[in-house]
């Protein structure tokens, strides 16, 4: 028999949220504003602007270690470590209001039209049981929501996509960067991104410190912490911090209950609910279903099809830095993204792969990450008087092309429970299998090799590669997939589990493919979707009693 | 533990003359930071690497030939050698003098003019992105 104690004697809310980023951010105010009693459980704690390092001298010593964005580094009561001796990547996220846009890029953009067909169109991976256009209204809702900045005519994206805010400069990086994309003929835009170029709701106007990864000290990203929570407060959800799920809970049914979890006192205490929406992120997910298994659901709760955990996604980053012979102000904001191209993002199997990429220019930041660029250079070359020249000619004189990589959906990277790791409340932790295939390095070899000929389009007297960044990034997808069979999927169309079916999964977890866009505007529209699903159908939906 | 002893300081000096030397228009850390006070901000912001970078300065103090020692280290112990350099780099290029001479205003704020977007989606530049012939696939 449990021991918990209910969070109050009597209470049932209509709505239990666990996690308190994103896809719960947007779930809370939608239900709240319907006048649903929403509760959200969070692990971790409210930020305020004021702790992020960006304007401090010190930023870029602090995000090394204080302010890193994986959580086994930073090493934060409020986080999770995760066993990562078993994966290529190291995956990031961190515990808080706001989850994991406290420290995203807010790089901004959609799936393409073909991302929902991958099965269909190329014979690999999987159709989405929804389409672009399905999905476009709650793209247009969320990004008028949150303040997208960005150039309405993007040739690669059906048209109807109207950022709300103008554009941010791109300033001497994407200029350079541009010109060279112009002579190549390769694609190219004005990137969007989620922070705003002039004041709206809750958020500033961006004023370019340019440290968007660490935390905006500007209050001037969109990080859901600002434009998503006040307003779920506002309409009477109550969020509750530094308070961690150990299980779901369910009935003699088999519905969600509610869920048993440590306050911050580290009391265990239970909350009862008619409905559980789960927005964990991909890893945090998949590790409550498994740790929630019961006696009729033995292999975790939600895993009659055997995928919860399965199919893990990660987007490999890899980069090539361009050193130019002319003054970039490499320091510029926003950080964010200054252009993108989707160039070589759709698959064609001559290259030797399937997928693709999609590119995107950022400015490279201060002198530690400047002379970063030449750690693989001889003792005297890099130290000593040659210091000195390598920051002259080094500093502000560079831009970056990132690449996010598509990786396809495998069975063998996975999420599952460490045996002996555990978080600070002895709850055990995600143990990450994840290895890059061999369809991915193809890939990024072959992305990269174009991006080093884009770099020398545009005039580069140098470029430094980095051909996987092991710590980048955070999109933590496909652990939970979306699908309309049972057998073959974890959720329907709408995040409700086919096995619970007032359980609802609204994170990066239910992506059936991920595509190779940074995946927040994807997570959190699927996410609206799915709260008005709930909101319309409650006089239907099945619940605890 | 987040500060140095002073003979630790005085170890740290002496390799940041081998991996940062004085030139004509640039100084020592030393002279840069004369009371430390760039240092402790190093030390509190790193603070988790602090007691390894003391081990190290010891183990260097205890050397004959200090750039020798620093050179090998580079090559034998990169790991050790990085967190020595990261205290060196990361204090001298925080100093405000030092940001200075490098040119660089560091993160500060620094808003957008507010016709600078549009003014770039005037020129030929952008006119390339317009001229861009492809579309989305069609699914």
């Amino acid at each position: 028999m449990s021991t918990a104690k209910p969070s109050t004697a009597t209470e049932t809310v209509d709505v239990l949220i666990i996690g308190a980023g994103p896809s719960g951010a947007v779930v809370a105010n939608e239900m709240a504003r319907n006048g649903f009693s929403v509760v959200c459980l969070e692990q971790g704690r409210w930020f305020n602007n004021n702790e992020f390092p960006g304007d401090k001298q010190e930023w870029e010593l602090l995000s090394q270690q204080k302010w890193s964005a994986e959580p086994n580094i930073r090493k934060s009561r409020e986080d999770y470590p995760l066993a990562v001796d078993d994966s290529d990547l190291h995956p990031l996220m961190i515990g808080g209001v706001g989850g994991s846009s406290l420290l995203y890029g807010a790089q901004w953009m959609r799936l393409l039209p073909s991302d929902f067909r991958m099965y269909s169109l190329d014979g690999v991976g999987d159709d989405w049981p929804l389409s672009y256009d399905d999905l476009a209204p709650y793209y247009d809702k969320i990004d008028r929501a949150i303040g997208v900045s960005g150039v309405e005519g993007d040739p690669m994206y059906p048209p109807g996509m109207v950022p709300p805010l103008p554009p941010h400069p791109i300033g001497k990086v994407g200029r350079r960067a541009a010109t060279g994309m112009n002579k190549l003929g390769w694609h190219w835009w004005p990137a969007p991104n989620a922070i705003a170029s002039q004041r709206v709701g809750e958020l500033t106007r961006c004023a370019r410190i340019g440290t968007c990864e660490t935390g905006c000290p500007e209050g001037a990203k969109a990080s859901f912490d600002i434009t998503h929570w006040p307003s779920a407060i506002r309409h009477g959800a109550q969020l509750k911090t530094r308070c961690r799920v150990r299980k779901v809970t369910t009935d003699t049914h088999g519905r969600a209950a509610g869920a048993i979890y440590f306050d911050a006192d580290g009391v265990e205490r239970r909350q009862r609910a008619r409905v559980v929406v789960l927005a964990a992120n991909g890893i945090g997910t998949a590790r409550l279903l498994l740790l929630s298994a019961h006696a009729d659901a033995s292999d975790g709760l939600a895993n009659s099809s055997g995928l919860v955990g399965k199919r893990l996604m990660l987007h490999p980053n890899g980069e090539v830095t361009g050193i130019y012979d002319e003054p970039l102000d490499s320091w510029l904001g926003p950080a964010g993204q200054s252009i993108h191209s989707l160039e070589f993002y759709e698959t064609d199997t001559s290259r030797g792969f399937v997928g693709g990429a999609k590119w995107q220019v950022m400015p490279t930041g201060g002198p530690l990450r400047a002379l970063s660029l030449h750690d693989r250079a001889g003792f005297d070359d890099r130290w000593g008087p040659a210091v000195h020249d390598r920051i002259n000619e080094t500093l502000g004189r560079s831009l970056q092309w990132g690449i996010n990589s598509q990786d396809m959906p495998e069975d063998t990277n996975a999420v599952t429970l460490d045996d002996t790791l555990t978080d600070s409340d002895g709850i055990p932790a995600p143990r990450i299998h994840y290895r890059i295939s061999e369809n991915t390095r193809r890939l990024m070899s072959f992305n990269l090799d174009r991006v080093e000929e884009a770099h020398l389009a545009a005039g580069a007297i140098k470029t430094v590669r980095t051909d996987l960044w092991p710590d980048q990034p955070g999109h933590l997808l496909g652990t939970a997939k979306m699908g309309s069979d049972p057998a073959t999927s974890v959720v329907d169309e709408w995040g409700l589990a086919h096995d619970v079916p007032n359980l609802a999964i609204v994170d990066g977890s239910t992506m059936p493919t991920s595509g190779a866009v940074n995946p927040t505007a994807t997570i959190t529209a699927t996410a609206l979707r799915t709260a008005e699903y709930l909101v319309a159908n409650a006089r239907w939906q099945e619940i605890s009693q | 533990m987040s500060t140095l002893a002073q003979a630790d300081r005085n170890v740290l000096h002496d390799v940041a003359d081998v991996l940062i030397p004085a030139t004509r228009t640039m100084p020592a850390l030393r002279d840069a930071d004369p009371a430390g006070t760039w240092l402790d901000r190093a030390c509190l912001a790193r603070a988790d690497l602090v007691p390894s970078l003391a081990r190290a300065l010891r183990v260097l103090a205890g050397t004959a030939d200090l750039p020798a020692a620093v050179r090998r280290l580079h090559g034998d112990d990169r790991a050790t050698f990085d967190v020595v350099a990261t205290f060196v780099a990361g204090t001298y290029y925080m100093i405000p003098q030092v940001r200075e001479l490098i040119g660089y205003p560091g993160q500060r704020r620094m808003p957008a003019a507010i016709d600078a977007a549009a003014d770039e989606l005037s020129d030929d530049v952008f006119q390339g992105a317009l001229d861009y012939a492809r579309t989305y696939r069609p699914a």
